[in-house]
């Protein structure tokens, strides 16, 4: 499951939200127990057009070796 | 057999040091008083059916175990406990839910913004869940050393976005607090925004958190 989903299900105990200049947001999520945080870069979150991009540049993911 | 039973009514006396008596009864209709009295008991009850009518309890002894109540139906009357004890420990459901791992923290940031911008987060209650938000607090504090002097000033808020719903709002100089009596409810499917606006004339970093637990 990766961290999207886990904020659609709500796995999660906290939610971190890093709003950048670019309007995109960073988001951290923890959940009780877990070893490790899992983050994402998302624009739009929950509107029809929401996007994950790269979490360092903030750029589209592209698919690779197609 | 599978004939039918004529009522039945039959009175049991036992007296004994050591009794094992399982009992197990099936019927359309069942009135069964019981008293037991005895110096040591082990007590299981398992009531599977359609309607249940009051279940009376009364429990009197110098020192009482475990007590574990699971109750799962559609519609439940009045619970009524009397309790007189010496010490005794009950959870509210904030601390409950917390114990059993369904708290959930909020937090969204954002890093020298000018007048009027937000820090902004949402959260869409999944499906069969419904969120309940107990506090919520921000700080705000200049950028520059040269602003750190002035007023700070900024706003909170948590609304259910979906529906138009503010649930609670605070402002103040430099952040607030705030711990709702009654908790903010959110059902499942609706966005839970929280947010936080500098409202200073210079740039400032600025912290919403909000918590409560989702069940």
């Amino acid at each position: 499951m990766n961290a999207r989903e886990r904020l659609r299900q709500g796995k999660f105990n906290s939610m971190n939200v890093e709003c950048l200049p670019d309007s995109s947001q960073i988001i951290t999520l923890h959940k009780e127990g877990d070893k490790k945080a899992h983050r994402f870069r998302v624009k739009n979150l929950y509107q029809p057009n929401e996007e994950e991009v790269d979490i360092d540049t903030g750029k589209p993911i592209t698919k690779r070796n197609l | 057999m599978t004939t039918d039973y004529p009522d039945w009514t039959r009175l049991m006396q036992l007296i004994g040091a050591d009794i094992m008596m399982p009992i197990d009864i099936q019927g359309a209709y069942i009135m069964m008083p019981v008293d037991i009295q005895a110096q040591y008991i082990t007590l299981d009850i398992d009531i599977t059916a359609q309607s249940v009518g009051n279940i009376s309890i009364d429990i009197a002894a110098a020192s009482v175990g475990n007590i574990g109540i699971d109750i799962n139906a559609q519609s439940i009357g009045n619970i009524t406990i009397s309790i007189d004890a010496q010490n005794i420990g009950v959870q509210l459901q904030p601390d409950w839910q917390t114990l059993q791992g369904k708290q959930k923290y909020f937090r969204a940031f954002a890093v020298n913004q000018a007048y009027a911008e937000w820090a902004t987060g949402n959260y869409e209650v999944p499906a069969g869940k419904t969120l309940y938000i107990t506090h919520f607090g921000g700080s705000c504090y200049a950028t520059a050393v040269a602003d750190a002097d002035k007023p700070q000033i900024c706003r909170m808020q948590i609304w259910n976005s979906t529906d138009t719903e503010f649930l609670s709002e605070r402002g103040g100089n430099g952040g607030g607090s705030m711990v709702l009596v009654t908790p903010a409810k959110i059902i499942a499917g609706k966005n839970f925004r929280y947010q936080i606006q500098n409202l200073a004339n210079h740039n400032c970093t600025f912290y919403i958190t909000a918590g409560g637990y989702e069940i």
